[in-house]
């Protein structure tokens, strides 16, 4: 079932008079339990893209559709920012620099349940990112791939059906980067959560099940074709003379 | 490529009849899309060099009975070492042999509407191996466990060679697809003429 659907999105930033073409009538599906990629280089418009998905930023045309209905901006922004069921891997540092990070995994949380079930889950989304001995550590004692990895718990600790990240791999080493989109591979088949990531690098994407790319606006698929079919140039797909 | 050294290496590594070469080989070197045509002269040639030599399987040469009357190739020893010999020269730059680069540099303005359309057919005909190849596995972790041959890991680095520069032509391609649309609006702004109606809605 189709979870997030973005329907010929269209997004222009303006410098004065000059309109920069962000995103231009881009169109994406994405199911549960995959981990989509989209690899684009800097200042592609990938962050751009991510913000509409989560319903932060409005498109100036088109819709997301996000479990059937109309992500609409504005309903969410003033209690917590973006939709209760879709989670944010960013580089957002704690917003208290001396809380531990399992309080810092917790906070989500703790609105929602009491503090010592909301400690558990925490204990647990650290444990299963792989960085469970980090509990009572704090953010400044932390290297870049641990930082990315708490930021993944501090994501699913709610549970989200969605998982939005944000170059989760920029900064990290090459093993470091293959943790990390390894994790979210198997968060999403685990859990059958759909994790749309942005990467900067290609390789990166090799963990995804899909990998689109972002450049000048266009959002480029994968052509799915069929096994041992070779790579062949359809002739004018539209039929324009 | 060297369909032959390709095949040869593979009858070393066990002797095999053309139909199992083939599949061996499509395994082995899938990303450099080898073609089943290639494999029988190369045999034959391999065999006519004395790099290999044909035997007749029987049920007492090890060989199931399934397979009798199939020609089976095992190596020499004049292909040993010539494999090895190959194996540790040194071997020339390969060729830009892309056909895309060569439409893109001898094409006119008035084709640059297709060339961008072939731009994004070419990119997602890129985006697919890339994804293919990731579901072929070999993530730099699993290659350094103590317990790994070299044979995966040099299988991997296949993959993974090919993956680097899938990644470079995906950057190029996107690159010269945006230089191709400021192109086509210059000539347009220019000429006055328009060069291609624009494109579909579900053209993407």
């Amino acid at each position: 079932m189709t979870l997030l659907a973005l329907e010929r999105v269209s997004k222009s930033h303006w410098r004065g008079r000059h309109e920069i073409v962000v995103l231009d009538e881009v169109s994406l599906e994405i199911e549960s339990g995959e981990l989509v990629a989209i690899f684009g280089q800097r200042a592609a418009g990938k962050s751009t893209l991510l913000r509409i998905a989560a319903g932060i930023e409005q498109p100036d045309s088109g819709c997301v559709r996000f479990e059937g209905a109309e992500l609409g901006a504005g309903r969410f922004r003033r209690l917590t920012g973006i939709h209760p069921r879709i989670g944010w891997v960013g580089r957002q540092a704690p917003f208290a620099s001396g809380m531990r990070m399992l309080d810092h995994v917790a906070l989500p949380l703790l609105r929602a349940v009491a503090a010592d079930e909301a400690e558990r889950s925490a204990t647990r989304a650290l444990k299963r990112v792989g960085v469970g001995d980090l509990a009572n550590a704090h953010w400044h004692e932390l290297s870049d791939a641990e930082r990315t990895l708490v930021t993944v718990a501090h994501a699913i600790v709610r549970d989200p059906k969605l998982l939005l990240a944000d170059d989760p791999t920029s900064g990290l080493g090459i093993e470091e980067r293959e943790t990390v989109l390894g994790l979210l591979r198997s968060i999403a088949e685990e859990r059958g959560m759909a994790v749309l990531a942005t990467v900067p690098e290609i390789p990166d994407a090799l963990r995804s099940h899909r990998v689109m790319s972002l450049s000048d606006g266009e959002l480029i698929q994968a052509t799915r074709r069929a096994a041992g079919e070779v790579i062949a140039f359809p002739q004018r797909r539209d039929g324009r003379a | 490529m060297s369909v032959k050294h390709a095949v040869l290496g593979l009858v070393i590594e066990r002797p095999g009849y053309g139909y199992e070469l083939i599949q061996r080989l499509e395994q082995r070197i899938e990303g450099w899309r080898p073609s089943e045509t290639a494999v029988y002269p190369a045999l034959r040639s391999l065999r006519a060099e004395g790099m290999i030599r044909a035997r007749e399987a029987t049920a007492d040469g090890g060989v199931v009975s399934a397979h009798r009357g199939v020609v089976w190739y095992e190596a020499t020893d004049v292909g040993r070492e010539e494999f090895r010999a190959w194996v540790r020269s040194p071997t020339d730059l390969a060729p830009q042999r892309d056909p895309f680069w060569l439409k893109v540099a001898f094409a006119s303005p008035e084709d640059l509407p297709w060339l961008v359309e072939l731009a994004r057919e070419l990119e997602a005909a890129c985006l697919e191996r890339m994804a293919e190849l990731g579901e072929q596995g070999g993530g730099v972790e699993d290659l350094r466990r103590e317990e790994v041959e070299w044979q995966e890991i040099g299988q991997a680095w296949l993959r993974r060679t090919e993956a680097a520069q899938l990644a470079v032509r995906i950057e190029a391609v996107q690159q010269i697809r945006a230089a191709m649309k400021r192109a086509i609006q210059r000539h347009e702004r220019r000429s006055g003429l328009v060069l291609a109606p624009p494109a579909a809605p579900d053209a993407r």
